[in-house]
């Protein structure tokens, strides 16, 4: 039990964790308060699980990574300077850089699982539907170089402004449009190519 | 040709779009396996995140001044060890001095022959 959640429980008082700010859940992080920590996992674990899951297109991996990202969290909370970079840009360059780590040591970029397991295969035509297009979203991705594929799930799957999206990735804000630029219209073409195949596919 | 494919392509952007954005959530199981997983921040780990923080912005001084210590230690150590050596030298050289004249001019001296 944290020491926080000890005082708390001892003196009757509720741990204001909702209304604490991200910043003030790492300053308490930072001095070891689990329950703080806890809180701050509850916040961004499933948007850092989804980011490490499309970068890397491995479930068991991304599990595995996740936990890493956040034990570096928690042990490089003193490291974290409130008012330089968001709580949440920090995290995303923590998970990224772990994400990085992990396709350059398993060697295997470029070696995303083509295929993402098909939810709701017996269920109505629509939803067997959408989950072709996951499907095929999830294989476009995979063709992605890994800069293109970061920049684009940052933007557009995880929210994060440009001038963000730079400071996870270290490059300037030019160099992420460009990337976006570049990654979006491949991304559109992949994802055509591999309807138009799949239609194709289909009519055979 | 390309004013017929931009509804399509439109459609197929705000789609891209949708899909991006859906929701996803972690597996229930993960959080309990971190905070399980959570190593203790001990004294070390913290005194090496202190000297070598990922943010290095403007803390390059910590590392450096840390270099500086052994060799701050080393310099004095070095001075320590001349100013010793060079007073018990001196020491020596008197000590030698007075024996020498001790026995020139003692009544024990000389070589008993007279």
């Amino acid at each position: 039990m944290s020491v926080a959640l000890a005082i708390a429980s001892a003196t009757g008082a509720e741990p204001l964790l909702s209304a604490d700010s991200d910043e003030a859940l790492m300053a308490r992080i930072a001095a070891g308060d689990e329950q703080a920590f806890e809180g701050l996992l509850g916040r961004h674990l499933d948007r850092i699980h989804h980011y490490l899951r499309r970068l890397t297109g491995r479930q068991a991996d991304c599990d595995d990574l996740a936990q890493e990202t956040f034990i570096r969290v928690w042990l490089k909370a003193r490291s974290f300077r409130p008012g330089r970079v968001k709580v949440s840009t920090w995290l995303h360059r923590i998970a990224h850089n772990v994400a990085v780590d992990h396709l350059r040591k398993a060697g295997r970029a470029a070696r995303i699982e083509a295929t993402e397991p098909l939810r709701d295969e017996a269920g109505p035509d629509a939803l067997r539907q959408q989950a072709e297009e996951r499907q095929r979203l999830h294989g476009a991705l995979g063709a992605l170089p890994e800069g293109q594929r970061s920049a684009i799930l940052l933007r557009h799957q995880q929210g994060l402004s440009n001038p963000d999206v730079a400071a996870v990735l270290g490059i300037s804000v030019r160099a992420v449009e460009s990337l976006l630029s570049r990654g979006r219209r491949r991304l559109m073409t992949l994802m055509g190519d591999r309807d138009s195949a799949g239609n194709q596919e289909g009519m055979l | 040709m390309n004013e017929r494919n931009e509804p399509f392509a439109g459609r197929r952007a705000d789609r891209l779009d949708e899909l991006l954005a859906e929701p996803h959530a972690a597996p229930p199981a993960l959080t309990s396996r971190i905070l399980e997983g959570l190593p203790s921040q001990s004294r070390w780990q913290r005194f090496f995140d202190w000297l070598a923080p990922v943010d290095r912005d403007g803390r390059l001084w910590r590392p450096v001044a840390a270099a500086l210590v052994p060799l701050a230690f080393g310099f004095a150590l070095g001075l320590g060890v001349g100013v010793q050596g060079e007073d018990s030298l001196y020491d020596d050289v008197l000590l030698l001095a007075f024996t020498d004249s001790y026995f020139e001019t003692s009544a024990y001296g000389g070589d008993g022959d007279d």
